[in-house]
């Protein structure tokens, strides 16, 4: 750009880095970060000029229409279902780019995927702003989907077969949120298999055909044992994984193919001519065989990417593109120099911007719970190698200022600190930080190593290959590590455990039965009668939601198998079984706790103010919950205030909060997945504090029901916290966080103004060392100033940069509900 | 807790649109009587809103507001499941609501919101 | 309560209540049902007490050290 230094450093002085990185970044770059759609959504609703693709739902309704009468099984009709979506919808190279691919058929498209629940359909015709214009005809192209795949989507089959009442429970979405599908939710991939540069797509198919050939002459001996039969089952299988993987090599040939229509016949720059020549021997290489360069590499990730979300709607993105491309970036950079560090941070940025464009059109609870972006692409960077030894590279660093260079919110990072990590990455990881993008987030390596190990059982060497499978649960990228699907619906809105102890399981936002019946809370004697209640609907709602999960696991090979995943998996490829077939996975599940902390702070206020000091009865404080604190305001407050609250290293509640976790971490050894492993829980939010601030009741901590809840994990109330950050980390230190659940996230507000400078370096690393010093697994930070946020929310139009750490992820601030934005202004400012 | 019938369930899930007694079409889902229950003030959303879902805070499970005469159940537990789009016409306890914001941006309150397309100019 | 926008008077709960960002403050915005402000409320008295527009906060800059923020805000 033509900025000069001068103009930079002013800006950069000013802390308005939006403006500094647009002024420091190349042409190119510039370009396609401003190219780009923005996909979250802004509040709960998709914003102005995204429309719902068509395209997809009509190709898949056809096939699916012309398969009907096919003798094929499911899991090849499937296939050549998604075989007939890559061969077929439109393609696009956007100018100036260099990585290809899209999920949909223009880049302001949502893709619509009609085949996964009934329920999302008719919430797609529902939908008030995102359908293409003309409205009719576009209704009618609904209906006609939606109609033919009433009874035939994924959901309608699995759900008939679960508990009737777990489902009616669930689908009521009071305690939980998602729904259990083996194509809906977080998957895992085996990046060890595919992504070592050992082997592509057509290795695979070659060992796939030796595979079938194999079963196939073994299946036709003299023989009739049930071991015969599944090999049937085996076949079809891999006739279907072998299908998807053919399907993606001509899908890249066909970019290969437009790239050189381009170059040929339209082009008439000769830079860019090159680059599009460049793009189309990229595409005749990868997914076919392994990449051989830097660009050969993101762009093979991209695409496995993007193939897996033609098969499913993918709400994370576990990653971890430091030690998979860092390779590469190696070769080229640094031995070969084919490339520059320039032209190679280009390709890094715009693989970031190609993922961030990324979108699937999810139901409006979900885009509440993921305010500003499409999912939690979370991408893992730093961390140790299988031997222990410090896996950062140049391509750690690439990553980290490519980011600061085109600012988008989704992908974010989080980085796997251990005590080998050199002065210069965490200098790197301090910048983005300090530059106000809320990432990376900070996370304990050695912790989460060891955590990997006693929850899961993971052996040492896996456990040390782990990725973030969403926002914080980590997961080993290895062979039997990977957990194919997480499904989103063991997700517990922990605030209804307490809520439901007042009205003893019935839940009058839903008017339904849902929690325990415990006695009437007036009828509890003893604060331990009280917490045995708490720890009853806790069990309750914790069973409620991982049931359906576990049945799901166990029925998703045969109703929605994902053969593609299971191409890309060498535990399928090697079996022929599907990648969901929960024998050939160690298990690695967890329950998300949503809304936690509210648990802590309402039983040591009803602890202290009912059961000892008896300023209150139950009975009274039953009915000023019943009525919303309507008309009770002092006696709210004293809730608030004079009860003591979680983060002020105080051992009165934090006393509690260990008890609780005591509780929960008991009964995830008791609950088990379909693979026999754990279920601990995983305290943390997204933006589901929001989402569910209308649907939990009120509550002994003060809360209103409409009130956001606090910001989730193990962090303190916003605002609450009022001892300083070291009180914070004392308290989150007398969790033990390898044994008392799966990680806990702790947001912190930082100063701009401290952290500027050398010293402000110095004073985030004296208070990182004493993080983790204390065994905390987890810490990110928003660094933005109460005075830019208000502007921002003066002046929406001149702040459209401003990123925020909402939770687990990052957003731009204009694109969240003004609630959310007031929740996370009114989080404490800590001075280090 | 109980095991939940297969009729309950199917009665319930036909709210839902889940259709097991048969596939409910678009076309049935979408006809938008004189008084909705979504425009009802007792109407409350489910978190899956967005589909049309719900119940009543009024009525309980074993009413039926869609026959004649409708049948209404006010003692129980489990609220009556409803759709944002269900004929209210017959129901005596139907109390229209006042929408005071329109755009439906805010998550908000779901006695109040509004963003289903049919509902917008209601 | 009285409306500071419209001057719509109605006991307190019939003004639409939105959420109090700050649990421990007994302010809460609330929103007319005539005029559709969104006016903040202290709930100790009853009382409205101002029209909350973008980027205003009735409760106040939030807790610890922002105050530090101080000369940037002179800078910006």
């Amino acid at each position: 750009m033509a900025a000069t230094a001068e103009t930079v450093k002013e800006l950069e002085k000013k802390q308005e880095w939006w403006w500094a990185a647009e002024k420091k970044r190349s042409r190119r770059l510039d370009y396609l970060r401003k190219a780009m759609w923005k996909k979250g959504a802004i509040g709960g609703l998709y914003p102005a000029g995204l429309q719902i693709d068509l395209e997809r739902p009509v190709m898949q309704t056809e096939k699916a229409k012309e398969l009907e009468s096919s003798a094929d099984p499911y899991v090849i009709k499937f296939a050549k279902m998604l075989a007939h979506v890559l061969d077929n919808k439109t393609i696009f190279i956007t100018d100036r780019s260099q990585l290809v691919g899209y999920l949909g058929s223009a880049p302001n498209m949502i893709t619509w995927d009609p085949t996964l629940a009934a329920i999302l359909n008719h919430e797609v015709f529902n939908d008030p702003d995102s359908l293409p214009q003309p409205l009719d005809e576009s209704l009618k192209v609904i209906r006609d989907v939606t109609n033919y795949w009433g009874g035939k989507s994924d959901l309608d089959k699995i759900l008939p077969h679960m508990d009737l009442g777990d489902v009616m429970k669930v689908l009521s979405g009071a305690i939980g949120w998602g729904v259990p599908l083996g194509r809906g939710g977080y998957s895992g991939k085996d990046y060890e298999y595919i992504m070592t540069g050992v082997r592509a797509f057509e290795d695979i198919i070659e060992e796939l055909d030796r595979r079938i050939d194999e079963a196939d002459a073994r299946s036709h001996r003299f023989d009739a044992s049930r071991e015969i039969s599944d090999l049937i089952d085996k076949i079809n299988n891999w006739e279907a994984m072998k299908i998807t993987l053919e399907a993606g090599i001509r899908h890249a040939r066909r970019y290969a193919r437009l790239a050189r229509i381009i170059a040929e016949n339209f082009e008439s720059d000769a830079v860019r001519r090159e680059e599009l020549v460049r793009v189309a021997e990229t595409c005749e290489r990868v997914p076919a065989k392994p990449p051989r360069t830097l660009q050969e590499s993101l762009q093979y990730d991209l695409f496995i990417q993007l193939f897996s979300r033609n098969e499913a709607i993918e709400g994370a993105w576990p990653a971890r593109p430091d030690f998979y491309h860092g390779p590469y970036y190696e070769r080229d950079v640094n031995i070969r120099k084919t490339l520059t560090r320039e032209e190679a941070l280009d390709l890094v940025g715009e693989f970031l911007i190609r993922a961030a464009e990324v979108s699937q059109y999810k139901p409006k609870w979900a885009r509440e719970g993921l305010q500003g972006i499409e999912g939690t692409w979370v991408w893992t960077l730093g961390g140790v190698k299988k031997d222990g030894s410090d896996a950062c590279n140049g391509m750690t660093i690439a990553l980290l200022q490519a980011a600061r260079l085109v600012r988008v919110a989704n992908p974010t990072f989080a980085f796997r600190w251990h005590p080998k990590v050199s002065d210069e990455v965490m200098r790197e990881c301090f910048e983005c930080i300090r530059q106000g993008l809320g990432y990376p987030s900070m996370r304990n390596d050695p912790v989460l190593v060891a955590n990997a190990m006693h929850w899961h059982g993971h052996p040492i060497e896996e456990a040390r290959l782990w990725v973030h499978q969403a926002c914080m649960s980590p997961s080993p990228a290895t062979k039997h590590g990977f957990q194919p699907m997480r499904m989103a619906n063991a997700t517990a809105n922990c605030a209804k455990i307490i809520e439901y102890v007042f009205t003893s399981g019935y839940d009058h936002v839903v008017n339904l039965q849902i929690g325990a019946e415990t006695p009437p809370v007036e009828t509890l004697e003893t604060y331990e009668q009280f917490f045995d209640a708490w720890v009853t609907q806790m069990k309750t709602i914790f069973t409620i939601l991982v049931r359906p999960v576990n049945r799901a696991r166990i029925l998703a090979p045969k109703l929605t198998p994902r053969p593609f995943l299971s191409a890309v998996s060498e535990r399928s490829v090697e079996s022929g079984l599907d990648v969901l077939e929960p024998s050939i996975s160690r298990g690695n599940a967890w329950i998300t706790a949503f809304t936690w902390v509210e648990n802590i702070d309402s039983l040591a206020a009803v602890k202290k103010l009912v059961f000892e000091e008896k300023k209150y009865t139950m009975a009274e404080l039953k009915e000023a919950l019943l009525n919303n604190w309507e008309g009770r305001e002092e006696m709210r407050l004293d809730f608030v205030r004079n009860a003591p609250k979680w983060g002020n290293d105080d051992d009165y509640v934090d006393s509690i909060m260990l008890d609780c976790l005591k509780a929960a971490s008991e009964f995830s050894h008791e609950i088990k997945c379909p693979s026999g492993n754990n279920w601990p829980i995983l305290p943390e939010n997204v933006s589901g504090n929001i989402h569910y601030a209308n649907i939990v009741g009120a509550l002994p901590n003060g809360r209103r029901l409409g009130d956001a809840l606090y910001d989730g994990g193990i962090s303190p109330g916003p605002g609450l916290d009022k001892k300083g950050p070291t009180a914070v980390l004392k308290s989150c230190s007398k969790i033990d966080h390898v044994t008392n659940g799966r990680a806990f996230l702790l947001n912190q507000r930082l100063s701009p103004t401290q952290l500027s400078g050398e010293k402000g370096y110095q004073l985030w690393k004296t208070y990182m060392k004493t993080w983790a010093d204390l065994g905390i697994d987890h810490v990110q930070f928003n660094c933005v100033s109460d005075e830019t946020l208000r502007s921002a929310q003066r002046d929406p139009e001149k702040y459209q940069e401003v990123i925020v750490r909402v939770a687990g992820y990052s957003a731009h601030f204009v694109d969240i509900s003004r609630k959310t934005q007031d929740n996370i202004i009114q989080r404490t400012v800590q001075g280090l | 807790m109980a095991r939940i019938s297969r009729d309950e369930y199917a009665k319930a899930s036909g709210v839902f649109g889940l259709a097991p007694g048969g596939v409910q079409k678009q076309e049935d889902l979408e006809k938008v009587p004189e008084k909705p229950c979504g425009l009802c003030r007792h109407f409350m959303e489910s978190a899956w809103s967005s589909d049309g879902r719900g119940s009543c805070k009024i009525l309980k499970e074993g009413s039926d507001i869609t026959t004649d005469p409708p049948v209404f159940v006010l003692e129980g537990k489990d609220g009556y499941m409803l759709r944002i789009l269900t004929d209210a016409t017959r129901c005596t306890h139907y109390e229209r609501n006042e929408f005071i914001d329109k755009d439906g941006y805010e998550c908000s309150d779901p006695a109040f919101r509004r963003f289903i397309r049919q509902l917008r100019d209601k | 309560m009285k409306c500071t926008e419209c001057g719509f008077e109605a006991p307190v709960e019939k003004f639409r209540y939105l959420y109090n960002a700050r649990i421990d403050a007994p302010i809460s915005i609330r929103q007319c049902t005539q005029c559709q402000a969104w006016i903040a409320v202290d709930e100790l008295k009853g009382v409205a007490t101002q029209k909350v527009g973008p980027g205003e906060a009735p409760w106040g800059k939030s807790a610890g050290i922002e105050g530090l923020a101080e000369d940037v805000r002179g800078r910006s």
